[in-house]
């Protein structure tokens, strides 16, 4: 009874998130971006670590590039609305080169679909180069619009 | 009464300040110059030059990624992009063999001393931004293969663009007392306590890799600290490397082969990619280097 009761009512707390406090809204939307990101970063990790260890799992591959390319079609609406306060590492440029950061992830999508192409082939090198021009497009969005790890929110000050 | 008697008071301190800037004048133009100028004597013609080897000795140093402009599209080795630092912006002058704007005038022996003193064939101090505080290191044999590579790349006759520093590091003659501070051009000596492997990492970190320049913190006039591959931190003076040793090292917990694989690739462990400087590095130089010698590389880092 007192069971049912508190479920109701933590429920009921979770559909009254208000709307309208910009900080959480904020912090929601960082949230969202990063958990984007991880999910890029984690394919290309798992890419990474089947081609390191020399797994039997090449088929794999091109899975894994098809879904960071899925991925990248997400980016652009993730980054719609301007937050580049709180714990984030997203530089304000974002927002004032749009049109750049858009084109940047198209960039990035096309070398996921080439890693993709790759993989299926099954030539090791040239898995191996379509990764490297992945990682490439990644670091060159990254290098403009994303704080370098010096100064990330995650050290220690 | 009173003005008298200080120009007398003022006349021996004339005098002094006179002696002194005497004396100033004197070591700025006599001793400075020859501070931090000392080059080994070593048979430079006890070596047969290979070619092949000395393109691979590029890539060992790392020089395409300074004297090679990579994100204009720059001529091969014909000068490079600007370095920014503190002191101003250094550019990495143009060392195809082209003899008026290149390094195609200078001997083996003008070639050797460069490298490992840091001293221009006209005797004058290269700045230390030319890493011969690492190159100092450098095996004889390699920089002898090296300049016989060089010789044999496209000579290109594009002049080398001036540095921009500010007043007084722009002074050549002081960088005598920096040489004299920082830079002990000493052969790798391997440790027999360790494998072959990690000697061979040490020697490409220290010597020709000249990883600690950047990720080796610096004071105000730039000498690096003894917290060696460190990193620089957030506050100092410098590019904002990461710590590659160390209690604090970004890669400790990462494996050897996965060191290996960054510095082929360089794609993290986590499904990140290298940032800054570090991203060129890789494409124009260890992504060159034979698996051995990166395992070696990993494994003397490690050993950190």
């Amino acid at each position: 009874m007192l069971g049912r009761f508190l479920a109701a009512v933590t429920l009921g707390a979770l559909i009254a998130v208000p709307g309208s406090h910009a900080r959480a809204n904020g912090d929601s939307v960082i949230e969202y971006r990063q958990h984007l990101m991880r999910a890029i970063g984690g394919h290309m990790a798992a890419v990474a670590a089947v081609v390191k260890g020399r797994l039997p799992l090449t088929e794999h591959i091109a899975e894994h590039a098809e879904l960071i390319e899925k991925a990248a079609e997400l980016v652009p609406a993730a980054f719609e609305e301007q937050v580049s306060d709180g714990l984030t590492d997203a530089q304000p440029e974002i927002w004032s080169k749009m049109d750049e950061f858009v084109e940047l992830n198209a960039e990035m999508a096309q070398a996921s679909a080439a890693l993709a192409n790759a993989a299926e082939e099954g030539d090791m090198r040239d898995i191996a180069m379509a990764m490297q021009s992945l990682g490439k497009s990644c670091g060159s969005c990254h290098q403009p619009f994303r704080k370098p790890k010096e100064e990330s929110y995650k050290q220690p000050r | 009464m009173l003005a008298i008697r200080t120009s007398k008071m003022t006349k021996p301190i004339i005098w002094l300040f006179g002696i002194s800037v005497a004396a100033a004048a004197f070591g700025y133009a006599f001793i400075l110059p020859g501070l931090g100028q000392t080059a080994k004597n070593v048979d430079l013609n006890a070596y047969s030059a290979d070619v092949e080897r000395g393109a691979y000795v590029l890539r060992m140093g790392g020089c395409v990624v300074c004297h090679t402009d990579i994100d204009n599209g720059g001529v091969f080795l014909a000068g490079g992009a600007g370095l920014e630092t503190p002191f101003g912006t250094f550019y990495a002058p143009n060392i195809t063999p082209d003899t008026e704007h290149g390094i195609g005038a200078m001997s083996l022996e003008d070639f050797y001393v460069a490298m490992t003193a840091g001293v221009t064939p006209d005797g004058e101090h290269y700045f230390p931004s030319f890493p011969y505080t690492s190159y100092g290191h450098f095996k004889t044999e390699d920089i002898v293969d090296l300049k016989a590579y060089l010789d044999t790349v496209e000579p290109v006759a594009r002049p080398s663009q001036p540095h921009e520093l500010i007043w007084p590091f722009s002074n050549r003659q002081f960088v005598g007392v920096w040489k004299s501070l920082y830079h002990t051009p000493e052969p790798f000596v391997p440790n027999d306590a360790e494998s072959a492997s990690w000697n061979r990492g040490a020697y490409l970190v220290n010597g020709p890799g000249h990883c600690g320049e950047c990720h080796t913190a610096r004071n105000l006039i730039g000498g690096m600290s003894t917290n060696t591959l460190e990193g620089t931190g957030k506050s100092s003076f410098s590019s904002g490397a990461p710590a590659i040793a160390g209690s604090r090292s970004t890669i400790r917990d990462w494996s050897l082969n996965d060191l290996v694989f960054y510095l082929q690739l360089g794609l993290t462990p986590d499904g990140d990619v290298s940032g800054g400087k570090m991203i060129d590095v890789i494409e124009h130089g260890t992504s060159h280097l034979t698996g051995e010698d990166l395992e070696a590389i990993a494994t003397y880092l490690k050993s950190l």
